[in-house]
């Protein structure tokens, strides 16, 4: 599973004392979600990152978390944006 | 208390936010806690292995699960996830309480 449970997520810390400690939050798995030139729908996340690893670009956006996500389906490109940073944008495949 | 905010948009849900301590019970013993942990956490797990368009943020006792656009099936399975959520609060409602609407983060 990707996000372990933790029974106690919802509790209150207080008075836990520090030898309680040990927990650590899920993983992120954090990354591409999907390669360059694979196809992708909609809606689907492509990259899941902290902060503007990669830039959204054609028919891309950005979420509240700045993972990206495709707005039309489409093939996947990383490209370069300037001098050192990257996008990734969607191309629809033509009918 | 446990704060589980719905924001839905032509009847769908776009977003679910679970904040807050349920303070039941100290910890390690807080059944209500681990009631909403479950749930919300699986449905998580759900979300995630059966669809691909649902976003997640996770930090302490705040879990956000975001639908950038609309999915069948992230609407049907975060439904049902809101119903159990529902479940709880009908009977806890003094550690758990659900808020409809409200501006989306």
């Amino acid at each position: 599973m990707r996000f372990t449970l933790d029974i106690q997520f919802f509790a209150s810390k207080k008075g836990v004392s520090s030898t309680k400690n040990g927990r650590d939050s899920a993983g992120r798995r954090l990354g591409a979600k999907k390669a360059d030139g694979e196809y992708t729908n909609a809606g689907s996340i492509i990259y899941r990152q902290r902060g503007t690893r990669i830039f959204p670009g054609k028919n891309v956006q950005r979420g509240g978390d700045d993972t990206l996500f495709a707005t039309a389906a489409g093939i996947v490109r990383y490209e370069r944006l300037g001098k050192d940073k990257k996008q990734v944008s969607v191309y629809p495949e033509e009918a | 208390m446990i704060i589980v905010r719905i924001q839905e948009e032509n009847s769908r849900i776009r977003e679910v936010i679970v904040t807050g301590h349920a303070e039941a019970d100290e910890f390690g013993k807080d059944l209500v806690c681990a009631a909403v942990s479950a749930i919300t956490i699986g449905l998580c797990n759900a979300l995630d292995e059966m669809t691909d368009s649902v976003g997640f943020e996770m930090e302490d006792n705040r879990i956000r699960i975001y639908v950038p656009v609309m999915d069948e099936t992230a609407e049907t399975v975060l439904r049902a996830g809101v119903i159990q959520l529902k479940t709880v609060a009908e009977v806890y409602s003094e550690f758990v309480q659900i808020i409809n609407g409200g501006k989306m983060q």
